[in-house]
């Protein structure tokens, strides 16, 4: 050891700061994974999980040092050098296995007189190269520790060596400050680099070119380029403060490490040598680093007997690698990891780490755990007996320590001996023939695999179905087919259970299969049960009136008989609230979603087949199945003149997969008119097909068509919202949730290309219109879908023509039928409301900027009022201007804005108070949301202005507003601006392919914006914003109120 | 009507006609029903109900009584007063009488619009789409097109630009005239003579004040030809006649009015008058289209083979396929050749019934097998193998346009499924069609409901429900009549109608659509304006007011037994498959203009078919167990020549997905498909659906990237014609297999079959048995046995490298060869 290194040790010491250390790390590498590390700790040849930092394994050595380790390119073998200083210095070569750790078949050899300080592998892995204090290098060959070669040209310890990327050269170098290469094949020394001017400690090469570099006591970093007839000083920078203890590149080249004496270590760009990073303070002296394979990660290992795992980015500790933390527990196989119920077992359970005593217990009351007791091959061996009341599907058995640990298995509860699915078993023709009762283990192999399997059942029989998946299959939606032993489907069911009652013998067919066709390891498997267990798949009616008792219908099977149930749901429930069959039996059941009620508050009646028609109160409920295919059930109302009355119907919305239509007939059954269509211009769609939900479609010409107006596409009533700005753009139609809205009863269908558009007016039903060379269509009253939020059900607004006698008629349009297919068909006044939602997502504010907040108020059963909106305790600095829904708006934007010099915001500021207050029959209002209080946001590079807070327009002119921006940072690409918020009636005129553009380094653009003359007069808050497209970040000036006037 | 005929025993040479032989003159019978009205005649020699030899210039004809009936220079005659008269040809063969019945003589005769002014219009070519019947006219004038639009086409004459064109006081000098007949400058020339009889019908419906319509006119019904089958030598000529059979029962010549063509101008050419010449050898129809109805005649030009009779008699006859060749092979003089070997058999059975080559263990049992029902057993054992069901579903998956490039991955697996599930469950047709046309429900669930998302806009789902279920283009009468076919632009629209009523919605997954039948929902005619009542081609409307779903209407009458065209459209592309050439030869070109090539063998299929109650399986056994489908490809002097009428098996290439298979079956490396093309084409996305090991007949998506498949031909699944595969050989499909990466990729793969024969020290005899009998269902002759074994023997004495390359050459050039890459 050099006198300036002791006196540091001594400073250490006498000051107190670095106790004497007793395990230093004095080597690292990662594995050729980075999954764990070899380190040299003390005396110790360690191994450390660099996930969790647990100590893998650690092997001691006989000396009382390990000074290196080398790992070969192929991760099969590792040389650690040990020994004791002054004394000798030993090699140990290990074989390294699959799990990265040593396996049996060590070789050790003695090497040198003192200790080695560095060693290296050749490329091929055939060399082992190592150095020592006693000044001399030796090359060994790795197959039989043979000495190859000695090279004796330093003259003083030799500190460090390294063969290069292709193995054709070795370096080295040492106290004698001279770096020293040589030409492999001949071992000829070739170069002599004697450009250091103190001690070098380090020298390593780079990964994939011959550039060599190294660094030592003059705190120098030097970079070599090498060849076999040269050798030039690429680059020398002066690195530390203090003598640079080890240098590494990076796996690219890219990037290289040192740290230094000083307690430093800095990651340099070796483009330009500079320091990407610089971290000061380490808690003691670094002597060795290593660079992650694959990650910007680095383990440092120093003196205080720490391995530090460093982020090479940004310099923050990861973790500590050493010393190594306690193995954490881990579970293992479970052995068998499944059981029948009503059987005993002893289950096998593999684990890790995991410290006795241990006690067992299963999360399900049915299934009891008894003996527990480890093996001799460390596993536990535990009794369990799934009782007769144990829960079918998945069961989670733990094992404590006394310390707390746990670990847990799954065991898959069978409801029947298991049966495995054969291969080849994807039509009914070749399905797996299989006898019932029988659980079955299954899984969908590929994408598009379809499991069939048969089994045959006399009429009479009962086949009840369970489908259990595994927890962690992502992408199983499992839909189960029963069919008929002549190919009929029979049943169809994506919830997992199926019921059904023979009414032949003969050989059945069951299908599964995922509702997209996936397949694969995703999927998982799956266990089918397969008896005649009881299993409700549905309930009748689907609702009831709260506390009053009323006979439900169950349907499914192994109920021996007993398919109805007696029972009222509980005068407490709430409005809506689904009551499940549990509760209403008061004993569990298997049941799936079908199997649920929900509760009322009017009168309820079932519809009677028997009847014409079924008579429904008003208001009032009605319940009904479909039992066959193409049945149409009819109600009958009584209604007023000017009484509007709302029909729909409750079904999908439940969960019952069931898509009605409903009409309103007149007393004799004949569809009643609602309004006469007739056509004044046509267009048609172009471009693409459009479907169902999509509020744009693109049209051919709208020069006949003005916004607001009403076409008719197919069968579709819509509304125009905004015409293209462009050629390029789509016709803007009302929307709800992103959903293009019918009227009149339409609901929205696919369009496709070249489907006439005809703009309509309405006319009343028998009117007597010449014709114009455009249809006239009559449409009555009917309904498909009622819109978005009444997901397949109808809705229908009726205002009865005259008092009287009406009938409404119900069918499915998908032609099923059978159990769980059934709907509630409501009929009341309108109950008005409304309800304010705003995106609670984190929000983030640029300081000085602001951002578009978009409201939405959900109008219920036709409230169509203005609606005033405020945003109260908005942190300060924050400001948000007063929204005005007006009448039948259902959507909003405004800017929230921060100003530059809003303070920080505390992660817990108080909640943002959202009120919006309407009139509905004369009273005000309320409807309050919380929004979470708005974060700031670094400012970015634009800021837009308006330079106006208010813009007067006079209706049915254009006005301009001029947008400026302020470039920051630099930026000077272009900037797209976007107004958003307008009312309907107002628009940004001079919009082009590209949007509104601000060309690289402009800052700004006038903006016309057009008023309708039938815009109402009032005031309108929009936004302005400019988009950093690089970033994808927005950019809002504060919001300006429109005020149109006359 | 008697009819009056003379026999007359002639001797004619042998094989021409038969010893009874008569003449006779056509039509048999003549009916004239107002003052002017002929009727052209023609005079021939019948051997049975078979046109032999046109003797109509050669005939002394003479009339009985000219005051009643008058014969023109035109073998035509015309009515010149009420009464009957006798029609006498005589013929150095024999002599012939008609009687020939005048009416009504006394009655002027009045000329309609659509029946005559259009037919003479359009035999003119004044509406085709040279002229004025382009979509914009010509020099002012616009006409439909062949007259499609009767009621536009008349106001244009009549009325348009201030009734230029006609002049009721002087018709002679109506503009229509004076053009047509040259004497003032037309562009489209001289059109008709003022003397051609059908200037005088135009001139008297001016002088008549151009009607529309008169009084109870009759329309047009349907049309024959006679006469109906011709049997000429080649160089002959004859004349066909055509007869428009009209709606009071009358019939009416308008053999100058129709419109001729031949479906084999090779073989029998035919012009405007209808005059045939027998320039080839072989059977042509020939085709006569008048006011959309189309009538057909046959004509047969036997081969000019001398073939013993008796080749025919004990020629095998399976089963009643055989019967119907053979009946059409004698008529055409053509020689059928012998069956094929056993080796051929099942090679050839196995890639056309399941898409892949048999294994060496199976061609050593079936060779070996010496049971009388080992082809039956065998085709029985095909027909229910996976590999068959994925064959059909395959062929099917083409047919529906099942693809990514169209449908989203789920719903392309949905639609898969249904299709696999059908063919394994071996669906009747008609169940499947109905099935199919009627689906409502989810896309996903119901994967036929994504037919319906394919397709759309109504008319697309017209035209391509009519080609995939009825074999059949509509597309010309979307815009007009169809000028090749019978179907009228109303015909067209009315049958839109019957899925005007489907609606598609979104579901509430993405990717999930639903297809419902909605109450409401019209189809307008684009030239009307107004809904046309729905209704099938050539069927009542449906109810106006009907609650029930139209689609089932038309399913219904689609899979009735009565219908002509649905069960003749499947058996058509199933007989394709096996025969390797359709009966009509484009799957999807079925009509009355397009006559089969074998009308009898058509017909007889069908109808088996629709008696085993569209029973897929039976047809196909039926196909493949006949000795027909068993016949040596190997030519026989006298057959080289055909390639129609099945006298031997036409070899083909194997289809891209078969042949890709094939060499990953012989090489025993898979092909992997784990990318799939964008929609556009113009990228790639990875896709791991499809495991190691899929064959390229498993899979359900076209869009699924291979060079080689689309190389061979493989269907873009982009419209629903067969069309879209290419069948034929090019430089580039030969270039991708000699030079290109999949089969050389294949031999040098870790997984080649030779690398384990190279390991285990196999010997290069047994190698190249190995090769000849995975590849090509044989062994190889001793010459190539010696050969190719030389080549690995010789190889091998510088190492196993050398060997494996050996191997890997041998196993080259049999993949290579036309022997592996063609069927036969």
């Amino acid at each position: 050891m050099n006198t300036f290194l002791i006196g540091l040790w001594a400073f250490g010491l006498f000051v107190g700061q670095n106790p004497a250390p007793t395990e230093p790390v004095r080597a690292v590498v990662y594995s050729p994974q980075g999954d764990l590390v070899y380190a040299g700790q003390g005396s110790s040849l360690v191994m450390v999980n660099t996930s969790d930092g647990s100590l893998l394994k650690k092997i001691p050595s006989g000396f009382s040092q390990v000074t290196a380790l080398a790992l070969s390119k192929d991760g099969k073998k590792l040389a650690m050098a040990e020994g004791n200083p002054g004394q000798k210095g030993s090699i140990r070569i290990f074989h390294i296995g699959a799990n990265r750790l040593p396996v049996d078949g060590e070789l050790v050899f003695e090497a040198h007189k003192d200790l080695i300080h560095d060693l290296a592998f050749h490329p091929n892995g055939d060399m082992l190269a190592s150095c020592s204090y006693d000044k001399l290098v030796k090359i060994f060959s790795v197959q039989d520790k043979k000495l190859l070669q000695e090279l004796k040209d330093h003259s003083d310890t030799v500190n460090s060596l390294g063969f290069n990327h292709d193995g054709t050269l070795f370096a080295s170098t040492g106290s004698d400050r001279a770096v020293k290469v040589w030409e492999v094949a001949s071992w000829k020394k070739l170069h002599t680099l004697s450009d250091p001017t103190d001690w070098m400690y380090t020298l390593h090469w780079h990964p994939s070119r011959n550039l060599l570099a190294g660094g030592g006591v003059d705190q120098t970093i030097r970079v070599w380029d090498i060849s076999k007839d040269s050798a030039k000083l690429q680059n020398s920078v002066f690195a530390h403060s203090a003598p640079v203890r080890q240098l590494r590149w990076n796996p690219s080249g890219s990037h290289m490490v040192s740290v230094g004496e000083d307690k430093s270590w800095k990651v340099w760009d070796t483009k330009k040598y500079t320091e990407a990073l610089t971290k000061l303070g380490l808690a003691d002296t670094p002597f060795c680093v290593a660079f992650h394979p694959a990650k910007q990660e680095l383990a440092i290992g120093k003196m205080d007997s720490k391995l530090d795992s460093m982020d090479a980015t940004n310099g923050k500790m990861l973790q500590v690698l050493l010393p190594a933390k306690k193995p954490k527990p881990v579970a293992g196989s479970i052995t068998p990891n499944f059981m029948t119920i009503g059987t005993r077992k002893v289950l096998t359970l593999e684990a890790k780490n995991l410290q006795l005593p241990l006690t067992a217990k299963s999360n399900d009351p049915g299934v009891h755990t008894g003996k527990l007791e480890q093996s001799k091959t460390g596993a536990f061996v535990l009794e369990v007996h799934a009782t007769p009341i144990a829960k079918v599907g998945d069961c989670k058995i733990h094992l404590n320590s006394a310390s707390g640990e746990q670990l847990e298995w799954n065991l898959e509860i069978d409801r029947y001996s298991r049966v495995v699915e054969s291969n080849e078993n994807d039509s009914r023709v070749t399905g797996q023939k299989i006898h019932l009762p029988a659980t079955l283990k299954g899984n969908l192999s590929r994408a598009g695999d379809c499991d069939w399997y048969v089994f045959e059942r006399k009429k009479g029989d009962e086949i009840a179905v369970q489908l259990n998946q595994d927890a962690d299959a992502k992408n199983f939606s499992p839909v189960l087919s029963l069919h008929s032993p002549d190919g009929r489907l029979l049943v169809e069911s994506s919830q997992g259970l199926l019921a059904h009652k023979c009414e032949q013998e003969g050989a059945y067919s069951l299908e599964v299969r995922d509702r997209e066709f996936r397949g694969g390891t995703s999927t998982g498997s799956y266990r089918l049960h397969m008896g005649d267990f009881p299993l409700v798949t549905s309930i009748f009616p689907r609702g009831w009136k709260a506390g009053e008792k009323t006979i439900w219908k169950l349907e499914g099977v192994g109920l021996g008989g007993k398919n109805t149930l007696e029972a009222a749901i509980p005068a407490s429930a709430k409005l809506g609230e689904k009551v499940s069959l549990d509760q209403l039996l008061g004993k569990p059941l298997t049941g799936g979603d079908l199997s649920s009620v929900v509760a009322s508050f009017t009168p309820e009646v079932v519809f009677k087949k028997s009847d014409p028609a079924t008579l429904l109160p008003y208001p009032g409920v009605g319940n009904a199945e479909f039992t066959s295919a193409r049945e149409v059930h009819v109600w009958e109302i009584n209604a007023r003149k000017g009484q509007r009355v709302l029909v729909e119907t409750v079904a999908s919305r439940i969960g019952a997969p069931v898509d009605t239509f409903v009409e309103i007939l007149d007393s004799k059954g004949q569809p009643l008119p609602w309004k006469l269509l007739r056509g004044t211009a046509r267009t048609f769609t172009i471009f693409r097909d459009h479907d169902s939900f999509n509020p744009g479609i693109r049209i051919e010409a709208w020069n006949e068509l003005a916004v607001d107006d009403y076409v008719l596409i197919g069968t579709d009533l819509m509304r125009i919202r905004a015409l293209p700005r462009n050629p390029d753009d789509d016709c803007r139609f009302y929307q709800l949730d992103g959903r293009r809205l019918g009227y009149l009863g339409t609901t929205p269908t696919h369009h496709y290309l070249g489907q006439p558009i005809i703009k309509v007016e309405f006319h009343a039903p028998g009117s007597n219109l010449p014709p114009n060379g455009l249809p006239q269509v009559v449409l009555f009253h009917q309904n498909d879908d009622g819109g978005p939020r009444f997901a397949k059900d109808s809705h229908l607004v009726f205002d009865p023509p005259e008092d009287g006698k009406y009938l409404i008629r119900v069918r499915e349009m998908q032609d099923r039928h059978g159990a769980g297919i059934s709907y509630r068909l409501e009929v009341r006044p309108p109950e008005l409301d409304f309800e304010i939602r705003v995106n609670n997502n984190a929000i983030r504010v640029p300081a000085g900027s602001g951002i578009p907040l978009n409201v939405d108020l959900v109008r219920k059963d036709e409230f169509m009022d203005s609606v005033e909106v405020t945003m109260e305790d908005l942190p300060k600095g924050f400001h948000a201007p007063k929204l005005v829904f007006p009448s039948g708006e259902v959507s909003a934007t405004f800017s929230l804005f921060a100003e530059a010099n809003t303070p920080k915001v505390d992660a817990g500021a108080k909640d943002v108070t959202v009120r919006a207050r309407g009139v509905i029959h004369g009273k005000t209002v309320e409807r309050v949301t919380k929004l979470k209080a708005p974060l700031l946001a670094d400012p970015g590079d634009i800021q837009t202005f308006t330079g106006v807070e208010k813009l007067v327009a006079k209706a049915g002119t254009n006005t301009k507003l001029q947008v400026k921006i302020e470039r920051r940072n630099k930026f000077e690409a272009r900037v797209p601006l976007d107004v958003q918020g307008l009312p309907h009636g107002a628009r940004v005129l001079n919009v082009g392919l590209n949007g509104i553009l601000i060309t690289p380094r402009e800052t700004e653009r006038t903006i016309d914006i057009q008023v309708d003359s039938w815009l109402a007069p009032g005031e309108y808050p929009f936004v302005v914003l400019a988009r950093q497209e690089g970033k994808n970040l927005q950019y809002a000036a504060k919001s300006v109120m429109l005020q149109v006037v006359r | 009507m008697r009819r009056f005929s003379c026999l007359l025993i002639v001797l004619l040479v042998a094989c021409e006609v038969s010893v009874a032989a008569e003449v006779r003159i056509l039509p048999a019978e003549i009916r004239l029903n107002q003052l002017a009205q002929s009727q052209s005649i023609s005079v021939g020699l019948f051997d049975g109900e078979t046109f032999v030899k046109d003797l109509t210039d050669k005939a002394e004809l003479t009339i009985s009584d000219p005051s009643k009936v008058v014969l023109g220079k035109d073998f035509r005659v015309s009515a010149k007063a009420d009464g009957e008269a006798f029609l006498t040809a005589k013929t150095s063969m024999g002599v012939a009488r008609t009687l020939v019945k005048v009416s009504g003589a006394a009655k002027e005769g009045r000329f309609s619009f659509v029946n005559e002014v259009i037919p003479i219009l359009t035999r003119a070519g004044c509406n085709s789409g040279a002229c004025h019947g382009a979509l914009a006219g010509k020099g002012g004038l616009k006409l439909s097109l062949r007259g499609y639009d009767s009621l536009s086409d008349h106001f244009a004459i009549t009325r348009q630009n201030l009734s230029r064109r006609l002049n009721w006081a002087r018709p002679e000098d109506s503009l229509l005239l004076a053009k047509a007949s040259g004497i003032m400058t037309h562009g489209g020339g001289r059109k008709l003579a003022q003397d051609h009889p059908d200037y005088a019908i135009l001139k008297s419906w001016i002088a008549q004040g151009a009607p529309m319509a008169i009084p109870n006119e009759p329309q047009v019904l349907g049309l024959k030809t006679f006469p109906a089958k011709l049997r000429l030598k080649q160089g002959d000529k004859a004349r066909v006649l055509a007869m428009a059979i009209m709606s009071d029962g009358s019939q009416k010549d308008v053999s100058q009015w129709v419109r001729f063509s031949s479906s084999e101008e090779q073989a029998a050419p035919v012009d405007q008058d209808g005059w045939v010449t027998a320039s080839g050898f072989g059977e042509a129809g020939i085709i006569a289209i008048f006011s959309n109805q189309v009538a057909t005649s046959t004509v047969t030009s036997p081969f000019a083979n001398q073939v013993d009779s008796g080749v025919y008699s004990v020629s095998p006859r399976n089963n009643f396929i055989d019967n119907l060749v053979l009946e059409k092979l004698r008529s055409l003089n053509l020689p059928p050749s012998s069956l094929c070997s056993d080796e051929d058999f099942i090679r050839r059975v196995y890639l056309d019934m399941a898409g892949i080559l048999p294994t060496t263990a199976e061609v050593t049992e079936f060779t070996r097998d010496t049971s009388p029902q080992k082809r039956e057993n065998l085709v029985d054992r095909l027909l229910i193998r996976p590999e068959t069901t994925d064959y059909w579903s395959y062929k099917w998956s083409d047919m529906f346009l099942i693809s990514t490039r169209n449908l989203g991955q789920p719903s392309v697996w949905s639609f898969y499924q249904f299709v696999r599930k059908s063919v394994a469950d071996n669906t009747p047709w008609d169940v499947f069609a109905r099935s199919m046309l009627t689906v409502r429900g989810n896309t996903l669930s119901k994967g036929a409901a994504n037919y319906f998302v394919l397709h759309k806009d109504v008319t697309d789902l017209t035209e391509t429900t009519a080609v995939t279920f009825l074999g059949m283009s509509l597309t010309c009468a979307r815009c007009h009549n169809h000028p090749l076919e019978k179907w009228t632009q109303d015909q067209y629209w009315a049958m839109a109608s019957l899925f005007g009523k489907v609606a598609i919605k979104n579901g509430e997954n993405a990717g999930e659509f639903l297809v419902e039948t909605v109450p409401v929902g019209e189809v307008l005619h684009p030239k009307r304006g107004l809904p046309m009542p729905a209704a099938p081609l050539d069927f009542q409307p449906m109810a106006a007011n009907s609650p029930d779903d139209p689609r089932e209407y038309f399913a219904n009458w689609l899979t009735g037994k009565e219908n002509p065209f649905f069960a003749r459209a499947i058996v058509n592309r199933v007989w394709k498959n096996y025969l390797g050439r359709g009966l009509f030869e484009s799957e999807d070109d079925l009509r009355a203009s397009n006559p089969p090539s074998n009308q009898e063998l058509l017909d007889a299929l069908a109808g088996y078919f629709v008696r085993e109650s569209y029973d897929m399986r039976k047809l196909m056994r039926m196909i493949v167990l006949s000795a027909t489908y068993q016949r040596s490809s190997q030519p026989k002097p006298g057959n080289e020549l055909d390639e129609k009428y099945y006298s031997r098996f036409y070899p083909r290439r194997l289809k891209a997905e078969i042949l890709l298979d094939a060499c990953s079956q012989v090489t025993g490396v898979p092909t992997n498909f784990n990318q799939v093309n964008s929609r556009g084409g113009d990228a790639k996305t990875n896709y791991n659906g499809y495991p190691k090991g899929l064959r390229a007949m498993q899979l359900p998506d076209a869009s699924v990237t291979s060079r080689f498949l689309d190389a061979f031909g493989r269907p873009e699944r982009a419209q629903a014609c067969s069309c879209e595969r290419q069948t034929d050989s090019s430089v580039g499909q030969a270039l991708h297999v000699f030079n290109g990466n999949t089969v050389n990729e294949k031999l040098r793969s870790e997984e080649f079959v030779g690398a384990k024969w190279i390991k285990d020290g196999t010997q290069p005899t047994e190698m190249v048995n190995t090769i000849f009998m995975r590849a090509l269902a044989r062994k190889p002759t001793e010459k190539e046995l010696a050969k190719f074994a030389e080549v690995i023997q010789q190889a091998g004495s510088l190492g196993d490298k050398a060997r494996r390359e050996a191997l890997e050459d041998v196993c080259w050039s049999v993949l290579t060869s036309r022997e592996f890459v063609f069927n036969h």
